[in-house]
């Protein structure tokens, strides 16, 4: 017996789903599917990761997304409880197609086309609605499924009797998706009458259309024992307590991952629904590309345009004259020399360098037939040579190395955008500073992204960028806090709002979170639940049983859990599924084209726009991935020069500064470290008055030692 | 025709009972003899409180009688939920 499963929901239809996306592919091959389909409320943000768990389960995974619909006899509905319309993607246009829908229904922008969306948006503003609007617009390449029992529009028309209504709506949707498109779907939950005829009335009007139906279990987890958790998910999503009754709570256990003869038996009557599944699963191709990157194109049209402007059009936010590369190495603090400012066409223009006192070319900007990747070589030249005076055979010979590497994974248009925005905030003058991995790359230090010489510090290029691996290199760029806004500007400005979006954060249900809702749902008070969990530690919720037997704070508490197993049993259940999506705390996705083609959208708190994948997801997808961190040290360094500046007349070049001076080692040995970024933390004090600093690869070995690995391996002994 | 339905709730003793209906079953003294069935169904009371899944089937009996039988996933005990007349 063949059966695929196209409606499927996993913990990614948050405070509903019950089933996390690998435990639905391992479930699907262990009952002997070699198919598969995830289907989350509004949502495509479990695709990657279920993409992911299917291949290596060796099921197939179909993606597709229950949408919440403006109905289409609004005179019907109600505006609170919109009806959904189940989506399935046949190609990878049609993914493309979901996207955009997501996109359309999360972002809102159609919200007020019609009195129903505009009723509904006012029960609540941010819940996702699809347009019938946008679904027209972006119909094609999908197999449209007729929906649940209680919120498709056309069986809980049914369900009322509305058989005529309910038939406008089915001719309706067969003229947007045709024959081959649209289905009627049917589910045998085991449901006392009337429900259970419902299937028969669906099946009935099937037949006066002449459409196909297809069998489904609406299936919300993998086992029956996780009823219960689903269950009381609901109730935590409707703010409610399990012994309040709400229509979207389920009657019985059979949402399950039900066994294709399990199916079978259920649709012993209706085999044909049963195979339509297996048929439409067959019709369904989608595949996610893991192996290729997708880097925006480095616009090199757009700094020619720029350089060509005098400096005051150029601009405050092009800014091209400033210098853009730190005037100095790790080793010696030697100044670069200022470079004569230039046009696009190389030559010197000395109106350049009098457009203001502290203006110095920063780069000489692209030939008209220079190429990314040759344009890459030559500011790396440019930047080796200011900083090392002149290319040494072996600078010479590690930037060939890099560069070779950097070309062959095709990731010259990745480093110029870097370049670009580091550029950018160097001449408006906000601090940066590279970090990480990146500062293992001479191109790095060269194009000014990191300030440390990875060859006076004998750093691996390949921690960075391993050409065995298909990894895409992750350089992370810290900004002053106060002015971070002003960079995320730019790259909005330059790639265009439609190509840039944050990155998301799967916030996930963690020791606390999970008692505290659990705990009000089961019906606990606000005041016991609190006190609870606030005795655990930031851990898993999965971890509280070991936690209730390890920690002495929460043995001796005094923690009455003896009514209270359930709510530890729940807890652990729920360990790990995603709550909500929220905003990265800096990292920025920049398309190679419009962003909802290949990421759905939704509007996260404060009107930011978020793409529905995290940064594990993007990675794996070869998107570029910006980090751009803000960092408070910036903001006190910035402060602490305009005082100087103030009261002396002087402002340090920090570039500048000397590595061996005695006073600020005399300071560091003495462990009166409060405020010294990194250096600050009662352990690290204690660390520096026992290495007792006499250089900066003492400051290095301080700070490297006092890490998490370090430290849990015992390595720093008193 | 409006059926007349009593909710009863009484344990049975069953015979050749099959995981989803008994093939007869005995209640307040008198023998009943399964002849078909016309549906089963699955309800979840207060599982919070520890109440287990109930199965339920209801069957026509020799006696013309229809029954809603119910039985209990905890204690796999089988009673007559209810009656229709």
């Amino acid at each position: 017996m063949n059966f695929t499963h196209l409606h499927t929901h996993s913990n990614f239809s948050f405070y509903d789903g019950a089933a996390p996306v690998n435990a639905l592919a391992r479930g699907a091959r262990d009952a002997g599917m070699d198919a598969i389909a995830l289907t989350d409320h509004d949502s495509l943000a479990g695709a990657v990761r279920f993409y992911q768990a299917a291949l290596e389960a060796g099921v197939h995974p179909i993606i597709g997304v229950e949408f919440t619909v403006e109905p289409l006899r609004p005179d019907l509905a109600d505006p609170d409880r919109p009806p959904h319309l189940l989506l399935l993607a046949e190609d990878n246009e049609g993914y493309a197609n979901l996207c955009r829908l997501v996109t359309a229904a999360r972002l809102g922008e159609a919200r007020r086309e019609s009195a129903f969306s505009a009723a509904y948006a006012q029960v609540d503003r941010d819940r996702p609605l699809l347009t019938q609007a946008n679904l027209r617009r972006h119909a094609s390449h999908l197999i449209a499924l007729s929906g649940c029992r209680k919120r498709g529009e056309i069986p809980a028309l049914l369900a009322r009797k509305r058989f005529r209504e309910a038939r406008e709506v089915g001719e309706r949707y067969l003229e947007l998706f045709g024959l081959e498109r649209f289905f009627l779907e049917l589910h045998n939950h085991l449901l006392p009458r009337p429900h259970s005829r419902l299937r028969y009335r669906l099946a009935d009007l099937a037949a006066r259309l002449e459409l196909d139906c297809v069998a489904t279990n609406n299936v919300h987890y993998v086992d029956r024992a996780s009823y219960r958790l689903q269950d009381v998910m609901v109730c935590m999503g409707a703010l409610q307590t399990v012994d309040e009754p709400h229509p979207d709570r389920r009657p019985n256990a059979e949402f399950a991952l039900k066994a294709p003869a399990e199916m079978a038996e259920l649709f012993a009557d209706q085999p044909e629904a049963l195979a339509n599944a297996a048929r439409i699963a067959q019709r369904c191709t989608w595949e996610l590309d893991l192996e290729s990157f997708h880097f925006p194109a480095f616009d090199l049209e757009r700094l020619r345009r720029l350089s060509s402007l005098p400096f005051g059009e150029a601009g405050h936010r092009a800014g091209l004259c400033r210098s853009s590369l730190p005037s100095s190495s790790w080793r010696g603090g030697t100044p670069f020399p200022p470079v004569p400012c230039v046009t696009a066409d190389g030559s010197e223009d000395p109106s350049l360098r009098t457009a203001t006192a502290t203006t110095t070319a920063s780069y000489r900007p692209p030939r008209a037939d220079e190429s990314t990747t040759s344009y890459l070589r030559r500011l790396c030249e440019d930047g080796a040579s200011r900083l090392y005076g002149h290319l040494s055979g072996e600078v010479r010979t590690r930037l060939e190395h890099e560069l070779a590497i950097i070309a062959d994974k095709g990731l010259c248009d990745y480093f110029l955008i870097v370049w670009d925005i580091v550029r950018f905030a160097r001449e408006q003058r906000i601090h940066c500073t590279g970090r990480g991995s990146a500062g293992d790359s001479l191109v790095s230090y060269v194009l000014g992204i990191t300030h440390a010489d990875p060859l006076a510090h004998d750093l691996l290029f390949e921690r960075f960028l391993n050409p065995e691996r298909r990894n895409m290199p992750d350089i992370d760029v810290d900004f002053d806090t106060r002015r971070r806004d002003e960079v995320t500007r730019y790259i909005y400005d330059t790639y265009g709002a439609e190509r840039v979006a944050a990155v998301c954060t799967v916030n996930t249900f963690r020791a606390r979170s999970a008692i505290r809702e659990i705990g009000k749902a089961l019906g606990f008070s606000e005041e016991e639940i609190g006190r609870i969990a606030s005795l655990f530690p930031h851990i898993r919720a999965a971890g509280i049983s070991e936690a209730l037997e390890r920690y002495p704070e929460l043995r001796d508490a005094g923690v009455d859990l003896e009514g209270k197993r359930l709510l530890v049993e729940l807890a652990q259940e729920i360990s790990g599924f995603p709550r909500h999506l929220s905003v990265h705390v800096g990292g920025l996705l920049i398309g190679a084209r419009p962003l909802t083609e290949m990421v759905p959208l939704e509007l996260a708190c404060k009107g930011i726009v978020i793409g529905q994948f995290d940064k594990d997801d993007v990675e794996a997808l070869g998107l570029v991935k910006m980090d751009i961190l803000a960092l408070r040290i910036h903001s006190a360094i910035e402060d602490a020069l305009d005082h100087i500046e103030t009261r002396t007349g002087a402002r340090p070049d920090l570039e500048a500064l000397p590595l061996d001076d005695e006073p600020s080692y005399r300071l560091l040995r003495s462990t009166h470290t409060v405020g010294l970024f990194q250096l600050e933390s009662p352990g690290q004090r204690n660390l520096l008055g026992r290495v007792q600093p006499t250089d900066f690869e003492d400051v290095i070995a301080n700070n490297s030692l006092f890490r998490t690995d370090p430290v849990q391996a015992d390595m720093i002994k008193h | 025709m409006i059926a007349m339905t009593k909710s009863i709730g009484e344990p049975i003793h069953t015979e050749g009972t099959r995981e989803r209906c008994p093939r007869a079953f005995t209640w307040r003294g008198r023998r009943y003899q399964v002849l078909d069935t016309g549906g089963a169904w699955r309800l979840v009371g207060r599982w919070w409180e520890g109440d287990g899944e109930r199965r339920f089937v209801r069957v026509l009996t020799d006696s013309g009688k229809t029954f809603d039988l119910c039985r209990y996933e905890t204690t796999d005990q089988w009673h007559v939920y209810r009656v229709w007349d």
